[in-house]
């Protein structure tokens, strides 16, 4: 799976590590229970401190996305996909994206349109 | 037995030598950077294009400039060298190669340097932007584990070549030559070099060109194992030419010395030039299966040669020039890799000097205060004319190698070894008639002045103040 990241974006960039490894997970490019890389070879890899992936990573695992073991590293979390509600940060992002489509004067039968094509 | 300082044939073997080894790096350097210039796909002079902005005008006619300039600087550069088959004076001779080569290096740089600072600014003219979206990709499944290099293959070759080198020192040292000892070990520190840099080189991220992982992961595998191939036959390589040098320098046959660097070097390029056609055939291959934009990273590239990105932590990358890998100056292993060079290839100047001085400047002989003065560029022995118990006028110099010291066509300078004999110190124009040899408590020295007259005053001064 390929992640993009954006130096010059004002997301941060454990943030875009996250959004990406959760949007892998969506569309089944990352199946449940799937290793993913080390947080030192993930940084080598990008070419980032490990600090950094390492935020990404303990915020997948507080979200419930990822598990760590000691002895395997991060894994995707088997029962991931039946947690079935948002957490609370994506919640308040996706209030604000549903404010900003009403402030661009969207209506809700649109609104949903564009929802139904990422979902 | 033949001696180890420049005789005529030896001479014109070091010329030789020179000419095998380095003239070729012209005509190389010139077709490497030819192609870099704008023979890479959606690439002009280190700067990513669009294949439509190449047809611009501005865009041919710096590509025609770049094609002339290229093309007078290897003429020029092509002559310059040959001049050195009239000079009979090795230091000249060294400097001019040595100096040629730096300026060849520099030279053929400039005119892509210059085309790179010129397609950037026609870019910002035309108001082009940026090719891709200036995102970076990283490819996750198998992040850091994508390796080829193992220690296994390389282990051989360097305890194979350790020990070779290890007794090859000791048995040099114990026959008075240390120096070549050092030589043959350097050789097998050069190995463990070897396989470092494969190491490092195998560390390269992976190179994201598709949004399957497998695409990208084979590309990477097929990339790597052509360099540790390389690598690892080079290690070989290295070892056996040392080993071969140890015996050349046991039956102490010079010529046989200077056709072995001659080979080892154009086994070298022959295997760098196959290499390099491999690489490119696999870039090509996979480069058909690309669906991702390029990364335009083209503000990180100093002239579109040397990389400098303060937030990647990178220490290799690909290279743009050519192939291979080139550093990360930004990074501290980078910065001091780059100040280390410099300071390497400001010596080699200075080098130049010192030998130059070294040939050209006459032996001194002086006893002044009842004290045997020697000096050549500086004061180099004093004996006590007290210290010393015997002298005597010699027509011939004995047969010797060198231990330490110069040994030119000239001037031997410093420690010899004669065999069966020993250790002496020699100070000496192998030019002249005749030689003073000295015996004291410390040892032999075996010497002359600018001239015969001159010796044989000398002689005369001390064996009379003697009687």
């Amino acid at each position: 799976m390929v992640i993009a990241i954006d130096d010059a974006s004002e997301i941060p960039i454990y943030r875009q590590i996250r959004d990406q490894i959760v949007l892998g997970i969506a569309d089944g490019r990352l199946a449940a229970g799937e290793q993913l890389p080390t947080v030192r070879g993930l940084a080598e890899e990008i070419g980032i401190n490990s600090m950094t992936v390492n935020k990404a990573y303990q915020l997948l695992k507080q979200e419930g996305y990822i598990v760590t073991e000691r002895r395997n590293g991060a894994k995707v979390r088997e029962a991931c996909s039946g947690v079935k509600r948002l957490s609370a940060e994506t919640e308040r992002v996706l209030a604000r994206i549903i404010s900003e489509a009403r402030v661009a004067g969207m209506t809700e039968e649109a609104f949903f349109e564009v929802c139904r094509k990422y979902f | 037995m033949q001696e180890v300082f420049l005789g005529k044939g030896v001479y014109v073997m070091l010329q030789m030598m020179f000419f095998l080894t380095m003239y070729p790096v012209v005509f190389i350097l010139y077709f490497v950077m030819r192609s870099a210039g704008y023979g890479k796909e959606g690439m002009y002079f280190g700067v990513h294009m669009k294949a439509e902005w190449t047809k611009d005008a501005g865009v041919k006619e710096i590509a025609a400039a770049y094609d002339r300039q290229m093309k007078k600087i290897m003429v020029v550069f092509a002559l310059v060298p040959l001049i050195t088959f009239f000079i009979p004076y090795f230091s000249i001779t060294f400097s001019i190669w040595t100096m040629w080569l730096l300026v060849v290096i520099s030279g053929l740089m400039v005119p892509y340097a210059r085309g790179n600072n010129r397609i950037r600014a026609r870019k910002r003219e035309m108001n082009w932007g940026k090719v891709g979206e200036g995102l970076s990709y990283t490819e996750i499944k198998s992040a850091g584990k994508v390796r080829c290099v193992k220690p296994g293959p390389f282990l051989l070759p360097i305890v194979l070549g350790g020990a070779a080198a290890a007794a090859g020192t000791y048995h040099f040292a114990r026959s008075g030559q240390p120096e070549i000892g050092i030589l043959v070990l350097s050789f097998s520190v050069l190995t463990a070099i070897i396989f470092w840099c494969a190491v490092w080189m195998d560390r390269q991220k992976v190179e994201v060109i598709s949004s399957g992982s497998e695409v990208n992961l084979n590309y990477a595998r097929a990339k790597k194992n052509l360099w540790k191939n390389m690598w690892l036959i080079l290690a070989w390589l290295n070892t056996i030419f040392m080993v071969f040098l140890m015996a050349a320098f046991e039956i102490n046959q010079m010529s046989v010395v200077m056709w072995g660097c001659i080979v080892y070097t154009l086994v070298t390029l022959a295997l760098m030039y196959y290499v390099w056609n491999r690489v490119l055939k696999v870039e090509n291959h996979y480069g058909r299966q690309r669906d991702l934009p390029v990364e335009d990273d083209d503000d990180n590239w100093i002239w579109g040669m040397f990389y400098y990105n303060k937030s990647d932590r990178h220490v290799m990358v690909s290279r743009r020039v050519g192939i291979g890998t080139t550093m990360n100056l930004a990074t501290p292993f980078g910065m001091g890799f780059t100040v280390f060079g410099l300071a390497c290839i400001a010596a080699m100047p200075l080098m130049c000097v010192w030998l130059v001085m070294e040939e050209f400047t006459p032996l001194q002989l002086a006893v002044t205060d009842d004290v045997l003065t020697a000096t050549h560029i500086r004061v180099e022995y004093e004996i006590p004319v007290s210290d010393i118990s015997e002298i005597a006028l010699i027509d011939e110099k004995p047969k010797w190698s060198k231990v330490n010291g110069t040994g030119m066509d000239n001037l031997c300078k410093g420690t010899f070894h004669i065999r069966n004999e020993g250790r002496c110190e020699a100070f000496l124009n192998p030019q002249n008639a005749i030689f003073l040899q000295i015996e004291t408590e410390e040892g032999t020295y075996y010497m002359s002045a600018a001239d015969d007259e001159e010796t044989r005053r000398i002689y005369d001064l001390i064996a009379v103040g003697s009687q």
